[in-house]
């Protein structure tokens, strides 16, 4: 199917050109750190600019770094399709309803966020960072998720539930809400 | 106790959700400063690749939707034109000798006559309405960018988003010569190829016409012209 990109605005243009121009290199960078294939680099970021472009009223300042992150998260998620190492969409299509048990925002409500918080973010796997961050650093809808990470919408709440979760577990293991 | 349980059911509000949209857009924003610096490094070590093949593949995509959004505008006009000029050769074969008919009591030489007058008239007509139908049917990224008219051939210069010319002819009733060309199937339909050093052309009839096309820039803008047509 022939993908053409046509513009509503020049804003909207001149947005999509600014994206490209300015960090095509990097996130070639980046997919071939996964790919390890130029051809498939390339494709990578080529989908990826497909749905940035399809998005692109997501990206309120093209120049903020939360516009890098964003597009840094499409691109990890369009490479690790190519690379095919997207783990079974049947693990995530269930998942159990009880309670973490564990409140983090009363346990560290008082604190800001450190960087040692961030790097435990960081300890997620990308397949379900990545709706997580999607949903609560850019206010993506499960449904606009799904959509641009080519998943059911199910699929997206299982996989921020897992993530939450995971956070919980993390923080109880790094100490936090034990007077950290 | 029913209230209690209707309240117990209904799905609580995530205490944490807060924390989160604070904990992620914290991260995102940690995550784009420190891509920033990354892509600076990177670049003033020319460890970039210089992403040219991602250039022509996006900007290919752009051109299409700049092609598309004038083809869409002119459209309602080009259609306008084509009906207008339709009408006016309609109007204008009325009032010429080849387009009268045989009159009550006229001798049949006069009726042949007549009727092979007429036979340009019909190849005119064909050559219009090929014309118009090759107009509209191009793919998307092609265009019509001139159009001449001599005896019984319309020349068609097309041009493509790269501005790689195409030249299409139709010959009405036109008879197609494949020798030293290679059968090629195409929608079902039969066309003829060669490919030269410096030109490739493609060759086909259809409807009573027969399509040339000739390009010096290899068959695949032919074949993908050809495919809205055979």
């Amino acid at each position: 199917m022939l993908i053409i990109l046509t513009f509503e605005s020049n804003a909207d243009r001149q947005k999509f050109e600014y994206l490209f121009n300015q960090y095509k290199r990097l996130l070639l960078y980046k997919a071939y750190g996964i790919l390890r294939d130029c051809a498939l680099a390339e494709d990578a970021v080529s989908e990826a600019y497909i749905r940035i472009y399809r998005n692109l009223n997501k990206i309120t300042d093209v120049q903020s770094p939360q516009a890098v992150s964003f597009l840094i998260t499409i691109v990890k998620n369009t490479s690790l399709t190519l690379l095919d190492k997207r783990k079974n969409t049947d693990a995530y299509d269930s998942f159990d309803h009880e309670s973490d048990g564990f409140d983090l925002e009363k346990s560290i409500l008082s604190e800001v966020i450190t960087n040692d918080m961030l790097k435990l973010v960081d300890r997620l796997n990308e397949d379900i960072r990545a709706p997580f961050l999607l949903k609560y650093a850019h206010d993506l809808s499960h449904r606009e998720i799904a959509a641009l990470l080519h998943i059911t919408e199910n699929n997206v709440t299982v996989r921020i539930h897992r993530a939450k979760k995971k956070l919980a577990v993390l923080f109880k293991e790094a100490g936090y809400g034990h007077g950290k | 106790m029913a209230m209690e349980n209707n309240l117990k059911n209904q799905p609580q509000p995530d205490p944490n959700e807060g924390f989160f949209k604070a904990l992620a857009r914290a991260y995102a924003a940690a995550e784009g400063n420190a891509l920033r610096e990354e892509q600076a490094d990177l670049e003033s070590s020319h460890r970039l690749p210089p992403g040219t093949g991602l250039d022509k593949k996006i900007k290919r995509k752009q051109a299409a939707g700049r092609f598309r959004s004038y083809a869409l505008r002119t459209l309602p006009l080009a259609a306008s034109l084509i009906i207008a000029v339709w009408v006016y050769n309609g109007y204008v074969a009325t009032k010429t000798p080849y387009s009268s008919g045989p009159s009550a009591g006229a001798s049949s030489a006069d009726s042949s006559s007549a009727a092979a007058d007429s036979a340009p008239d019909t190849e005119t007509e064909l050559l219009r309405s090929g014309v118009a139908f090759v107009s509209v049917s191009l793919p998307a990224g092609y265009q019509v960018t001139g159009i001449d008219y001599d005896n019984r051939q319309a020349v068609l210069d097309i041009e493509n988003i790269e501005n790689n010319r195409i030249v299409l002819t139709l010959t009405a009733g036109g008879v197609l010569e494949n020798e030293g060309y290679t059968a090629v199937s195409l929608n079902g339909g039969t066309a003829y190829g060669m490919v030269r050093n410096d030109y490739s052309v493609l060759t086909y009839h259809k409807d009573g016409m027969l399509y040339t096309l000739t390009s010096p820039y290899g068959c695949e803008d032919l074949i993908e012209i050809s495919k809205n047509i055979l």
